[in-house]
């Protein structure tokens, strides 16, 4: 019977290595493909810093698997500052995410940039009243801690962009939607995981081995499809007024909401 | 350590705000629109007696007097569907009055943040009065609606008319902002 159970384990255990590995495999052909594709159709050039990034952690999946390999020892500090450079590179990916998104839409960008500067100065007020409350938190904080506020900021970053993306109506490239699309995907599953991992959580680790490196490929599998080939940021229609004063429409649409108003103020006042 | 809420509500945004940009693929301009909402316009901006007319409680007191339970069930049917319609065609309107704005002014370079927020408060309150005025109508219908708006109407022109005369008993008070 003891037999028979440790069979079984030994089976299981089998089954989730191999899983682990088509995973692993999975995201470094994927990568490749990418990189491949940027390099043939000279998307490269257009989104520099996604594709450092992807160039990135290819690099860097080779760099742990041979630390692991050869200086087990030194495995925790490479996979740590790795995984830091990954986190600022992915900040680069926001910052281009709203300079080719917004680069015919001058207003629209200082005001993302007010936003984004918002977003970044709540998070240092907080991480400094933080600090300050207990001057203990920085040597306390895990990596694991600081890695999760780092991604905090950066989903706030992505929702404030997307948000004003969506009420501007600023139309998307499929190659851009893509990235987005691809980045606020991993960036979500990814704070999912660090808020409920416990600080002594070792048994949901195993169950991140899979869930993470998964939602990744899914992200590559995302990117993979919508940046096969380039495609242009959509130009804005002829018909626009381009030419007329931002005053001058903005007093026209105050005016035009008043009338609704006026429409509406009709059942109170026949 | 930082609140789970903290993690848990951006992720949620995330995929809320995600979902949103992948639907917003058949990205359309106004002038597509401009046709089918032409109707929708001119129904909001129908004369003001019309609209009047819909919430007035004389008619349903004429209908009542007929003394006709199906005349009476259709002509409350017949109110309700008017007036939801009208108030959809309103919602609409101010949509399209918004998504104009958001067209002409999204390339000027000298946009003004207080400016649009400003816009959008002014928006939003009229899409909570559109939601409103449409749940209200159809809990209450618009002929109850219409009395009970007359009557608030009368509450705060008499409240105003207290708060005015209030003032004028008080004008050392108020120009020593005490």
């Amino acid at each position: 019977m003891l037999g028979c159970s440790r069979e079984l384990a030994l089976g299981y255990a089998a089954k989730m290595e191999t899983l682990v590995y088509a995973i692993w495999w999975g995201s470094i052909s994927l990568e490749g493909l990418l990189l491949l594709r940027a390099y043939r159709t000279n998307l490269g050039r257009s989104y520099p810093v996604f594709h450092l990034y992807i160039l990135f952690v290819l690099v860097q999946s080779f760099l742990r698997l041979a630390v692991y390999r050869y200086r087990p020892t030194g495995y925790a500090y490479v996979y740590w500052i790795t995984e830091f450079i990954g986190v600022m590179i992915g900040c680069g990916i926001v910052y281009e995410i709203y300079r080719v998104g917004l680069a015919a839409f001058p207003g629209t960008a200082r005001m993302a940039r007010r936003l984004l500067t918002a977003v970044f100065a709540m998070a240092l007020a907080k991480a400094i009243a933080d600090s300050s409350n207990d001057p203990r938190w920085w040597a306390e904080a895990s990596v694991i801690d600081i890695e999760r506020a780092l991604r905090t900021v950066q989903a706030f970053a992505i929702v404030a962009l997307a948000a004003l993306f969506l009420v501007y109506a600023i139309p998307f490239g499929r190659n851009l939607k893509g990235i987005l699309l691809g980045y606020g995907m991993f960036i979500g599953v990814s704070l999912i995981w660090f808020t409920f991992l416990p600080a002594e959580g070792y048994q949901y680790r195993h169950l991140w081995a899979y869930l993470g490196p998964a939602s990744y490929d899914l992200a590559l599998g995302v990117w993979a499809v919508y940046l096969w080939s380039p495609q242009p940021q959509q130009s804005l229609a002829p018909s626009l007024r381009l030419e007329e004063q931002y005053q001058h429409v903005a007093a026209r649409t105050r005016q035009r909401l008043e009338q609704a108003r006026g429409y509406l103020g009709r059942v109170i006042d026949p | 350590m930082m609140p789970i809420t903290l993690s848990v509500l951006p992720a949620a945004l995330i995929a809320i705000f995600l979902w949103r940009v992948w639907k917003s693929g058949s990205h359309r301009d106004i002038e597509t629109f401009a046709d089918a909402q032409m109707d929708d316009e001119q129904f909001a901006r129908c004369p003001g007696e019309f609209v009047a007319a819909l919430f007035r409680r004389e008619d349903w007191e004429f209908v009542s007097q007929l003394d006709s339970e199906p005349l009476k069930a259709l002509f409350l049917a017949e109110r309700k569907s008017l007036a939801i319609a009208w108030v959809r065609a309103t919602a609409a309107l101010t949509r399209r009055i918004m998504r104009e704005h958001v067209i002409a002014s999204r390339s000027s370079s000298d946009l003004e943040i207080g400016t649009e927020v400003q816009i959008y408060s002014q928006y939003v309150a009229l899409r909570g009065a559109c939601t409103l005025l449409h749940l209200s109508i159809e809990v209450a219908g618009p002929v109850r609606l219409g009395n009970l708006s007359q009557r608030v109407h009368r509450m705060s022109e008499r409240l105003s008319a207290a708060q005015e005369a209030l003032a004028a008993a008080n004008p050392i008070r108020k120009l020593q902002g005490t």
